[in-house]
Formats: C-alpha cells, structure tokens, sequence
C-alpha cells in the first residue's frame, strides 16, 4: 500500500465530490489541477478559511461572479491587445503595483466597435474566468472620435503610459486602487523582469516578436535576453529592455548579437518615419531594414556620417551592404542611391563617394543640383538668381497660391527669356521684392486680374518697374489664358498650339517648356468643352498643329474633334497614365536631346511654374516626381535624354533627399 | 448644504455627502525619468453618496458601491481634458437633469454587483468635458435612490472653462 500524504487525501477526495457533479472531463481536470495549486499556494488556507480552491490560487476577484472585465491576454490567444471588433475605449491606472516593479500599471478597456457583435459570457482563463464583453461602461479617455458606450470586451495590461502606447489616448489620470491584485496567468507576475515588463507592453504573443521560445537568460557583459518566435528582447542596466525583430534581428543576430560589433540595443525597433523602413540603434551603430534593400548595418564613422547625413531619409537612402573592408583596406557601406561612405582607418578620414566611381567606373553621371528656398516664392527666386544672374529686363509675377492664371504666363515668360516671380494677392512678399530690385526689370508683366493680386500689389510692384507693370487678365483662367496668347504671338499662324486642362495644373507644366521651344500658346480648356475665348483665339492664331496634353479624363475626345476644326493636321494627343506619364510623354514627343532635365514636384504647381522658363534658359526639360519616388516614364525619359546636368527645384519636402541621391546615379551620355 | 470646488458645484440634498478631489499624478514606469510620464494630467472628480463614502475609491466608485444597499445611490462627475471637448463621444452639450428607472441598466456597470443598475453621459458642458456615472444599490427599488439622485443632478453646476 502506498502512502500518500494528507494533500493528497484532500486532492482525491475534492476530485470525486467535482467529479460528481456532471463536469466534463476537461472541466474535471481543470478544477483538480486548481484544487493541487491551492494546496501549493495555501493548503492550510484552502482547508480552514471559507474560500473557493479558485479564489485561494487567483484571488478573489478573478471569477465570473466578481462582476470584472476579464483580461485580453485571455481571451485573445495570449495577446496582450485589443482583440479584433474592439478599441481602445479608456484607461486607469494603480499606482506603486508591483506588476510594474513599483511603478503605475496602467489598465486600457477595449470596448466592442460600434460596428461589430459579441455575447456576454464569462472566460475560461486561468485565474481569469472573468466576464468578457459585458459591462456596458468607458472610462472615455481614448479614441474620443468613437461615439457612445458599448461592452467592455476585455483589459489590456501596460507599464507604459498609455498615451506613449496609443496616440488617440488622452493623459487626464484615472485611479481604481480596487484592481491593484488583478491579474492572470498569461500576464507577467509580480516584480516581473525588465524584459518581461517590455514583452508585455508590446503585445506578449500578440507583438511583432511572437510567442516566447527560449527563457529568459544572462548575455554577454552583464545582459539579459529572451528569445521569441521573430526576435528577441535584450537588458541591461545602463540601456534598460528593448527589443530586436524580424529581418533586423536575423542580421543582429548574424553579427553576434550583443557580443558582435554593434553591442546591446539602445532603443526599440521602431519606424525611420518614412512610411517605408524600420530602425534599431545599438550601443555602437544602428540597423537599417527596408523591403527593397534588407537589413544592414552601420557602425564606427561609417555610422556617425550616415547619420549626420540625415540617415534613410537623406540622399544616402538605405545601405545595401554592411560595413566590409575594400581591397585599399578602407571600411566601406553602399548605399541604395549609388553613394558609399568609405573611412579610411590610416589617415581617419571620411568621405561620401559615388559607388560606380569608386568601383572604377567613369564620372559620366548626371551632377545635380537643387535650387531652393525657404518656401514656394523663396524658391522662385531662386531660380531667378541662378538663370537670370545679370538681371533682365521683363519679369513675370504670378499668384503663388492659385495657378489658374499663371500657366499660360510660363510660356510667355520663356519666350521673353524673363523669370517667373510669385506674389500674395494683397502684399507682395520679401523675397520676390529682393529679386526684383536685383533683376532692375524695366517691365513687370502681371498675370490675373484684381482677385490674383490686387491693386496694392500692383502698386508694390510699380516700384521696381522702370516702365511700369503690366496686367495680364481676363474674366476667367480661360479669358486670361487667351489674353496672354494675343500678347505674346499677336500674330497669327502660330506653328503649334498646346491645349491643356483648365482645371488642373500638372500637365501644363511640362507643356510650358515644349511650347515656349516650339514657338506656340498654352491655352486651355474644360474636359467637355472649348471655352468660347479659347476658341477665339485659335481661330486668330490658326496654328499649324495642336496638341493636347492629358488623357480624355481630362480633356475629352468631344474637345479634340472640336479643336480639329482650328487646324489643318490631325490634333495630337500627349498623355499617359498619370500626370507623371504625361509630362514624360511631352518630353519624349517634343525633345530630342536636351543638356539639362529640370525635375519638379507634379504634387503642386509653383516649382513647376518657375522651372518652365528655366528649363528653356538651360536647354532642357521639364520631368516631374511625386516626391519619394522616380516614375516609370520619368525614370525613362532621363535615360533617354542622359542629361549632363539635372537641376531639382524645390526643396526637400518637394523632392525627397533619397531621389536626389538617385537622381545622380544616371548617366551624362548614352550608353554604347 | 453647498458642495462647490475646481468649477463644479453642486446642493446636497439631507442625508447626501460629497466630495470634489483631483488625482495624483503617477509614479515613472520603470526605467523611466519621473519627466517621461509629466505628461500626465489631474483631473477633478466629483463623488456624491447617500451612504457613508470610504476613504479609498476608485474614480468610478469601486471600494463605494460594494457597500451599497437597497435605496442607496451614488453619483460621480469626471472631468476630461480640453482636448476631448466636442468630440463624438462628448458631443452631447448638457447632462440629464433627471434619471429614469429605464436609464438604468445592471450591465451599465464599472463592475457588475448583484441587484445594482447604474448609467452613463459623456458631454461638452460649458466647454468642459464631463462624464456623469449613476449607481443605484437596488434596481429593483431604483425609484426611491432616483428620489435623491435627481435632486443632486437638479443642482449641479458646470461653470465655463
């Protein structure tokens, strides 16, 4: 006989009373399995105190009975997050708990979407068989744009304040001392690790790193780690926890993780900010991961000039190698933009080269410059010093916040070989009066009528026209437009007429440089119909060719057959998928070669505006970007044309600092 | 008896006692500088009872409303940020004046106690964002503790922001 202690005998003998009261067999099971941890935890407390085996393992107030919302990490496969059908309603917090190794833990309800169904039932956890999408309540401080109250589904567990956590939580404190011993077995215990505390906060199995596969153990110089189905976590006591993930942490890992190069991480993995790529910095250098390139590192100087370069968002981009040691004995990291930072380790220089160049291939890349200002008019200025650097004699001023009356004026502007300036409409700003009284202009044309600018301006501008300021206007963009026309060619039989939509901007713009080359107007026109003074004015030029520019969802094939009628050759069509596409598509149709591409963002119109003109200053051609990328047709145009010199007008914020990088990888000459 | 603190005010009727409190601010999480949650705002809460109020409470009652009985009721007013005036879910513009047993709903609980009903308003009162939670002990007796409810929300006074 074997004999077994008075535990036991308890055991066994609440097993049989559970047992007779119908439970399943999983239920049975469950239920002794709590009645031997009750025994663990407090097994003289379990016998003589009035109290449920349950209660005596999870506290009192983690049944369903006890009227709280059960946790989410319960209810949601182990993820300590809002499950789907669910949002971040409210918060609370308890102070000094020792979930949180002394600090606040703070409590986040997820309430059902207004959207969305569920039941009120009660959780099956362990020690949390508390009820889930019940209580009809919020606590109100997150996501304030959501109306009304629903069901509080369940209780996200942080150490982190919640607003750091979730951006449309508010910071006004809310307190419930009554939920301090809350918990559940998928949560961190009390006094918790560091590493347990940020595995938490990011979602436990709900995280980006997945589900804990190797415990927590010591590291390398004093460290902690943790490892996980896609990362891991590492501590220390200078650094605290932070976590590694994904294809970063596949390259940390490949460098020995914290006893490689790079040491323990310094901060989370987190987004660069480009809506593209992800970052984590190390004691000694960062990691660098977007989906076109991968994950690669950069440390020592290599590291500190990539950042004072402005890291992925400036020209360098993301690197597409690590730091590896060239044949000359010198660090090196290439760049996905065609640059490298090389550090030569002898003389502890640092210098950013062309890839190409430094693998020995020839200097016929493209050189790019940018002309830019502070703002829109800063820049048109801009454009004006470096195209107009002796001065001239007749300057084109246009609205700087609307290009209704500007477009047409960009090609008379050309013509004229005279900048493009911008104004408010009731002040003239001091950037262009610097221009001004540099260039010494003797006329100043005007572009629009008392609405564009108004007779303040006009009087402004008086001031720095030796024979004064012309006005260039008429009752609507279409009248103004014509107008420009009858100024410019006041003869007619023109040899080419561009006509382009009215009611926007972009494809005009790459038409102005065309135009002013090809000696005709840009008039325009609305998608259905050719307004009455446009119509006039064709039929007073009487143009040889005319060209549309954009596709019928901008200007109609009913337009086309009615301008048929101004001309003796079939109307062409200039267009392609997109405003990007169409300028590549005027650029083809219209230059055969050119010295210079003028890049501009297609996104707004004023750098587009001034680089028109300029671009028929500097023999070249007008291609736009949208900013972050380089389109198809431009990306075609500019291997195309081979461009010794490609000048970017606008700013950063207009053409990002990795397409510039990009920009100077093209070559100056074709390709044999 | 005139209850009046942080721009809330309110009369209390005989046998009722209050009180107007902000919170605390928070303790830094771990390995956080106290800088790094200064973030954190008091806000004033307004409790009112028919019943002896502890010491200890939760901003929404918890550590009161346990010991709730049969004609008993209990009031909280919480005010939010700025930043949450006139948005959605404070769009409405006034709290209820009254309360009716239909408001009241056992699922309409922080904590769901046997027998308890209670309800809840989110609104932009005179710029301020407020929230008004009611608990009475007894649904089933809800008319005698809305007696004394209705008679607090008669009086209450929001000032402006």
């Amino acid at each position: 006989m074997t004999a077994t202690t008075f535990s036991e005998r308890v055991v066994a003998r609440a097993s049989r009373l559970l047992a007779g009261h119908g439970l399943s067999r999983r239920r049975f099971l469950a239920r002794t399995a709590v009645v031997g941890s009750a025994l663990t935890v407090d097994a003289w407390g379990f016998v003589l105190k009035p109290q449920t085996a349950y209660a005596t393992v999870c506290g009192n107030d983690a049944d369903c009975n006890n009227g709280w919302t059960a946790f989410c990490c319960t209810i949601n496969d182990g993820a300590n997050t809002c499950p789907p059908g669910s949002y971040a309603a409210g918060w609370w917090k308890v102070d000094d708990s020792a979930f949180c190794r002394g600090a606040a833990r703070y409590y986040i309800d997820c309430n059902r979407h207004p959207g969305a169904t569920c039941d009120c039932h009660c959780g099956d956890g362990e020690c949390d068989r508390r009820r889930v999408c019940c209580n009809v309540f919020r606590y109100g401080q997150c996501n304030t744009q959501v109306p009304g109250v629903t069901e509080v589904v369940c209780r996200v567990i942080l150490c982190t304040p919640p607003w750091e956590w979730d951006p449309s939580c508010t910071t006004t404190v809310r307190t419930d001392p009554a939920t301090r011993t809350h918990s559940a077995t998928c949560l961190p215990r009390e006094f918790p690790s560091h590493i347990e505390i940020a595995y938490q906060d990011l979602g436990l199995s709900g995280s980006v790193l997945g589900r804990q596969i190797v415990g927590e153990a010591d590291a390398p110089g004093g460290g902690r780690i943790a490892q996980y189905e896609r990362g891991a976590i590492l501590w220390t006591q200078a650094l605290g926890a932070h976590h590694v993930a994904g294809a970063v942490d596949g390259r940390y890992r490949e460098l020995g993780r914290s006893s490689g190069i790079l040491g323990y991480p310094t901060h989370g993995q987190a987004d660069v900010g480009d809506d593209r790529g992800e970052r984590v910095l190390f004691e000694q250098g960062g990691i660098w991961w977007a989906p076109e390139t991968g994950a690669w590192e950069t440390w020592g100087p290599i590291h500190g000039a990539y950042r004072a370069d402005g890291g992925p968002t400036g020209r360098l981009g993301y690197p597409t190698t690590g730091v590896y040691v060239t044949a000359e004995d010198e660090q090196r990291t290439d760049f996905e933009t065609g640059w490298s930072i090389v550090h030569d380790p002898v003389t502890e220089t640092t210098r950013v080269v062309r890839t190409a160049v430094e693998d020995g291939g020839t200097e016929d890349r493209a050189t790019v410059q940018r002309w830019s200002g502070r703002d829109r008019i800063d820049t048109a200025a801009e454009v004006s010093r470096r195209t107009h650097a002796e001065g001239c004699d007749i300057v084109y001023v246009a609205r700087a916040d609307a290009f209704a009356d500007a477009l047409a004026g960009g090609v008379a502007a050309a013509l004229a070989g005279a900048p493009v300036l911008l104004t408010w409409p009731t002040r003239v700003p001091p950037a262009t009066v610097a221009e001004l009284q540099r260039l010494d202009p003797s006329r100043i044309y005007l572009l629009g009528g008392e609405l564009a600018a108004d007779s303040g301006v006009e009087a402004t501008l008086n001031g720095y026209a030796r024979r004064g300021v012309e006005r260039v206007f008429g009752q609507t963009r279409y009248d103004t437009a014509a107008r420009i026309s009858q100024v410019t060619f006041p003869r007619p039989g023109v040899p080419v007429a561009f006509i382009a939509s009215g009611e926007g901007f972009a494809d005009a713009l790459a038409g102005i440089p065309a135009a002013a080359v090809a000696g005709g107007p840009i008039l325009l026109t609305r998608r259905d119909q050719v307004p009455a003074a446009t119509a006039r004015e064709l039929d007073r030029l009487r143009p040889d060719r005319c060209f549309v520019l954009g596709g019928t969802a901008v200007v109609s094939k009913a337009v086309v057959e009615r301008l048929e009628s101004f001309t003796s050759k079939p109307v062409t069509r200039l267009a392609g998928s997109d405003r990007y596409a169409t300028a590549a598509a005027i650029v083809a149709a219209t230059v055969e070669a050119a010295e210079t591409a003028v890049i501009a963002t297609g996104r707004d119109f004023p750098d587009g505006l001034a680089a028109g003109p300029a671009a028929v200053a500097l023999g070249g051609a007008v291609l736009l970007v949208p900013g972050e990328t380089i389109p198809e047709g431009t990306d075609r145009e500019l291997r195309r044309l081979a461009p010794d010199r490609i000048v970017i007008v606008g700013g950063t914020g207009a053409v990002s600092g990795p397409v510039e990088g990009r920009l100077a990888t093209y070559r100056a000459t074709p390709p044999a | 008896m005139r209850l009046a603190a942080h721009g809330l005010g309110v009369d209390l009727p005989d046998g009722w006692e209050g009180a107007i409190v902000e919170q605390p601010l928070p303790a830094p999480p771990p390995g956080r500088t106290a800088a790094a949650v200064a973030a954190a705002v008091r806000r004033p809460t307004m409790h009112l009872a028919n019943f002896p109020l502890p010491a200890v409470r939760g901003d929404f009652g918890s550590g009161a409303v346990e010991t709730m009985r049969a004609g008993h009721g209990f009031v909280a007013v919480i005010e939010y940020g700025p930043e949450c005036a006139d948005t959605a879910l404070f769009a409405a513009t006034s709290l209820p004046r009254e309360l009716h047993v239909a408001d009241l709903s056992p699922r309409g609980l922080q904590r769901t106690l046997p027998g308890q009903a209670g309800v809840q308003r989110f609104a932009t009162v005179a710029g301020r964002a407020v929230c008004l939670y009611a608990v009475v002990g007894a649904h089933r007796h809800a008319g005698a503790s809305l007696v004394g409810i209705n008679a607090v929300l008669r009086t209450l006074q929001v000032d402006p922001a």
